[in-house]
């Protein structure tokens, strides 16, 4: 260490030797233990009468001295004294400087990390790379050995990172670790004695911090050190600094992810009520004899309401109304599936009739019901304008009332259950003959189930009246007249039900 | 909504009670998968104190009668109601489902 001093004040020390020989001195002499470092003047001998020496004490350790030959007044040693003082003092200030010197590179490099770490919390990163990115960062800042990182947020695939070791290391001892942090919720210090074994030898300590996010722990960031206790405080301020920071930004990117999911459900609803919509029928067509009329309001969460008017040859007509049970993606998506198959039986059939629709429908359906856990009631009529005969076929469908002119409304029963429930279909068709002002009205049960405030039900009894109340309007009006008496019913209380009617009135001749 | 178990033989009884709709769903649906665990699946439901019942709800019973059959036991309904029975004969139903007046005529039943 003195060889540096001595390179770097080479002049200084030279002046001072300098001085001690003018004054009559035989040699300057610089010595580090038992070596003499330099001698001024160079190659001079000593005088080995007289000695003065001079200690270099620094920071209280002795690193050297300063010998003058040839002189031994006591007011020489006393002047040698204060040299040796003031070199001393002068060596301590150099080691001071490059310390600090040392300390504030160290401090530049982690105010560079540190603002790298700002950056990154701001980012936009998906998780995956911010936590790569965080750990090389952590490392860097706090010098760790290694750095891990731990997410289990539910609705999101595990993450697990640990730099550099490997993740087998992470997989045996991490999951416990992150057991008690679950439990304690609070930071978890470990020092090598209560490391398990297989653990490097190297680690002394090892840091966790827990993420919590609502009240739940759902991550961790930790270190592994290698250093000296008294070197760990430090760091573990800073470690704690970054590890609530990077709890912020995990909180942030979840509730992002959150949001995102919200805003594509809600819109995947939205679009599949859409979509329901497009599948009703646009324009019925006009069949000699009868009107018809048809009308489907699809409640706010989609549901498995439809009805279907299918045009077959010589002018008859098939009519389909159905109720897909459940609410929501699954049933909407079985409704149109139903819709289809029933199409396609029907265009697939030379003469086709309801029971025969329903069965065909029914066997090519019924593992996809199963699949799903759902059932439709369907009610499938055919209308032959020439006969003027109605065929039939009921599984499970209510509520669908015909009223006979100038009598009384009543309901055309299910002799089936629902498609879906077994694999075959037990519905059979049955025939009425229409007569000119009888009405046929197919719905589904939003409209008997529409209830009102004090938890009534609009039920059959009231349908039933108001058909036969509304039986001598027109198709169109008897919708309206029916339509409004529930809501009037309902009285604005919010409904859950889809609301679908199909009317087909005989004309009077 | 009330749901008890116990069993009788091989059968496994799930006693309902309240109002069996939507939000009771998950819950009648663990007491079911867990009468319906071990083969042969006989499962009796007795609806005796149940006074509203749903489409989700039938459709969860449809769903493990289908289940039970598959393992080759059944799921029998025992002492409806008068507005659940209702609307296990409009919807027919009782067509796919053999529903008894009481449990033990439903026990009875799987000899």
């Amino acid at each position: 260490m003195l060889v540096d001093f001595l390179r770097s004040h080479r002049a200084q020390i030279e002046a001072l030797a300098g001085f001690w020989l003018a004054s009559g001195a035989a040699t300057f002499e610089l010595w580090e233990e038992e070596q003499l470092l330099v001698c001024w003047p160079a190659g001079g001998a000593p005088d080995p009468d007289k000695k003065l020496v001079g200690l270099l004490r620094v920071s209280g350790i002795n690193q050297g001295r300063l010998h003058v030959t040839g002189l031994d007044a006591l007011h020489y040693a006393d002047r040698l004294n204060a040299d040796a003082a003031l070199l001393s003092k002068l060596c301590e200030a150099e080691n001071d400087i490059e310390s600090m010197t040392a300390a504030m590179v160290e401090s530049q490099d982690q105010l560079v990390a540190l603002e790298e770490l700002g950056r990154l919390i701001r980012s936009r990163l998906d998780i995956e790379t911010f936590s790569d990115k965080l750990l090389h960062l952590v490392r860097r800042l706090i010098g760790a050995y290694s750095a891990l990182f731990l997410l289990q947020a539910p609705g999101y695939a595990e993450l697990s990172l640990c730099l550099p070791l490997k993740q087998e290391h992470l997989a045996s001892y991490g999951m416990t670790w992150f057991e008690q942090l679950k439990q304690e919720k609070k930071p978890l210090f470990l020092q090598a004695a209560k490391l398990p074994d297989g653990f490097p030898p190297e680690v002394t300590h090892v840091i966790l911090y827990p993420m919590e996010m609502r009240d739940k722990v759902v991550g961790m960031l930790g270190v592994m050190l290698t250093v000296p206790a008294q070197a760990v405080s430090p760091v573990l301020k800073l470690f704690q600094m970054v590890a609530e920071q990077t709890e912020g930004f995990i909180e942030n990117a979840l509730f992002h992810m959150e949001s995102i999911y919200q805003t594509r459900l809600n819109t995947t609803l939205e679009l599949a009520r859409d979509i329901q919509i497009q599948l009703l029928p646009r324009q019925l067509p006009k069949i000699p004899g009868v009107e018809l009329a048809g009308f489907a309001e699809p409640a706010q969460m989609v549901g498995g309401d439809f009805y279907d008017v299918i045009p077959l040859s010589d002018q008859q007509v098939l009519l389909v109304i159905g109720d897909v049970a459940g609410k929501g993606m699954p049933a909407a998506l079985m409704m149109a599936t139903t819709r289809q198959v029933i199409r396609s039986a029907v265009a697939f059939m030379d003469a086709p009739d309801p029971a025969g629709v329903l069965g065909f429908s029914t066997q090519a359906l019924y593992d996809d019901f199963t699949s799903v856990g759902l059932f439709a009631t369907i009610f499938i009529a055919k209308y032959d304008p020439v006969e003027r005969l109605l065929t039939y076929a009921n599984a499970g469908h209510s509520p669908v009332m015909y009223f006979v002119a100038g009598v009384e409304a009543k309901i055309l029963e299910a002799d089936g259950p629902a498609m879906g429930v077994l694999p075959f279909s037990l519905s059979e068709n049955h025939q009425i003959k229409l007569m000119p002002g009888d009405v046929l009205l197919l719905a589904t049960d939003g409209l008997n189930e529409a209830h009102n405030a004090d938890g009534e039900l609009f039920g059959y009894d009231r349908l039933s009246q108001a058909l036969v109340e509304a039986a001598d309007r027109s198709a169109p009006d008897i919708i309206q007249i029916i339509l409004s008496g529930v809501n009037q019913f309902a009285a604005g209380q919010e409904q859950a039900d889809d609301q679908t009617i199909l009317i087909v009135k005989a004309e009077k001749v | 909504m009330e749901v008890k178990k116990h069993t009788h033989d091989n059968i496994s009884v799930v006693s309902l009670s309240g109002r069996f709709d939507a939000y009771e769903v998950p819950e009648v649906m663990k007491a079911l998968e867990a009468a319906s665990a071990k083969k042969p699946a006989q499962v009796v439901v007795n609806l005796s104190g149940v006074n509203f019942i749903d489409s989700s709800a039938l459709a969860l019973l449809v769903k493990f009668m289908k289940h039970c059959r598959e393992q080759g036991g059944d799921l029998k309904l025992s002492n409806l109601m008068q507005p659940v029975r209702i609307i296990f004969e409009l919807t027919r139903l009782d067509k796919a489902i053999e529903i008894f007046p009481d449990e033990a005529a439903a026990l009875d039943a799987f000899e």
